[in-house]
């Protein structure tokens, strides 16, 4: 899988994807829609999509997908290869969320959390692929939350497609397998390539699982802690796993919404609700308070 | 207590390499700017965007107003108890820099941008006064704000 167009700025979003095969224009086609890396506190988050005809799912059997967990990289990398080389009867498209792209959304004002973002990439590649002149009949999606809500939410976007998501649907579809070795053989090789922004090197590239037990991501974690800014831009700064340390070993930040967090948690203080302190610059002229201007003969 | 401003301006700061961000960072003195900041910029045509600690930063350039000079003040040493004499030294001055808001575009209504509504009213209030001019009507009309 060719990921250069991810690797020329690792910090934005990246869709990669096979040619649309002819047969899948003209004939009805099933989907398949798995995820990889969702977990992991390194490394960018990975959807991949496969469709075919449903025609050719007997010849589908052949090519043995299963639950990419089950397998081996080495496994893997091999069924990916037989996949791409199947260019006639299978189509696929992944898209690279980066952990700059999964950081940002969750620390944003308004919190977009994980689910919500990892539906709204599902449904983005649907409408790539719908866009790409594939006749979509079947939809099939593997889910780690509630199946019932989702296939609800999906239904109503694809009018007039079946859908079906389920747990563990890589495993029960050959086409939910096919999309999940996509997904997982990019998301792999994006960890193993990559290049760090800030010029960082880390000897034999090895990071670990990007799970919080795993020694070498410990270790990984350790060495590449800054001080002010945290950790480069393969870390995911919003799992707990990168804040604590950061909370921990780090400078301190106070953002202008802390504020408003706090509010949120706590309920107001007694003093506010008696009236507060007299804050003497509330005397001043609202022009200054509105243009945030203070005097400072003093410091 | 007084302060006392020491300026001997030598250097020129590159507006490029400043930047005013959205948090109160409770830290003085070196850090890594150039790799873990600055490679996360990014500029389009009509967006500057950046992320500090995972969030997103949305970043505007900003000038200081013609007439103006940027100065760059540092304390050598802390004052040891309150009331003692403070002494700022200013070496460095900038003409312009990049200011940060954390995950809102950038506008008029600014903190900075609205500070420095004050240039003008400033400029009036401290120009001299000739004797026609020197009524208080007169005055208010020409602070509009």
């Amino acid at each position: 899988m060719d990921q250069e167009k991810f690797e020329s700025d690792n910090t934005k979003n990246c869709i990669l994807q096979s040619e649309v095969p002819d047969m899948c224009k003209t004939e009805p086609c099933w989907l398949g829609i798995d995820e990889a890396g969702r977990g992991p506190v390194l490394g960018p988050m990975v959807y991949g999509t496969c469709y075919s005809p449903v025609s050719k799912k007997e010849e589908l059997k052949a090519l043995g997908f299963a639950d990419s967990k089950t397998l081996t990289e080495e496994q893997r990398d091999s069924i990916f290869e037989q996949l791409s080389g199947a260019r006639e009867i299978i189509g696929w498209m992944v898209e690279l969320l980066s952990p700059t792209y999964i950081s940002n959304s969750m620390l944003r004002r308004s919190k977009y959390n994980l689910n919500a973002l990892s539906h709204d990439c599902a449904i983005g590649l649907i409408e790539k692929v719908l866009a790409a002149g594939v006749q979509v009949s079947e939809i099939y999606v593997d889910t780690v939350g509630d199946p019932g809500k989702y296939q609800e939410k999906l239904k109503g976007l694809f009018p007039g497609i079946d859908i079906t998501v389920a747990k563990k649907a890589d495993a029960d579809y050959q086409i939910v397998g096919a999309a999940s070795i996509c997904a997982k053989v990019a998301r792999d090789k994006a960890v193993k390539n990559w290049t760090f922004i800030e010029g960082l090197q880390f000897e034999g590239n090895n990071y670990g699982s990007g799970y919080p037990g795993d020694p070498n991501t410990k270790k990984f974690m350790a060495e590449s802690l800054d001080k002010v800014f945290g950790f480069p831009q393969f870390v995911r700064f919003s799992w707990s796993t990168a804040s604590k340390i950061i909370e921990k070993q780090g400078v301190t930040f106070r953002w202008e919404d802390d504020e408003e967090e706090e509010n949120k948690k706590n309920t107001q203080s007694l003093t506010k609700f008696m009236g507060g302190k007299k804050d003497p610059l509330a005397q001043r002229h609202r022009y200054f308070r509105d243009k945030c201007l203070n005097s400072v003969t003093e410091l | 207590m007084t302060t006392f401003l020491k300026l001997s301006p030598n250097s020129q700061l590159e507006e490029d390499k400043l930047h005013l961000v959205p948090a109160d960072i409770q830290y003085n003195g070196q850090a890594n700017v150039n790799s873990y900041f600055a490679t996360t910029i990014r500029q389009t045509e009509d967006k500057m965007t950046s992320s500090l600690r995972g969030r997103p930063l949305q970043g505007a350039k900003f000038e200081v107003p013609s007439g103006y000079t940027g100065i760059f003040l540092t304390e050598s040493r802390r004052p040891v108890v309150e009331g003692d004499d403070r002494e700022l030294t200013g070496r460095q001055t900038f003409k312009g820099f990049t200011y940060w808001n954390l995950d809102r575009s950038p506008g008029d209504g600014d903190a900075i941008k609205q500070a420095m509504n004050w240039i003008g009213i400033a400029k009036i209030l401290h120009s001299p006064l000739s004797a026609e001019e020197g009524s208080q009507s007169s005055l208010k009309s020409e602070v509009s704000m």
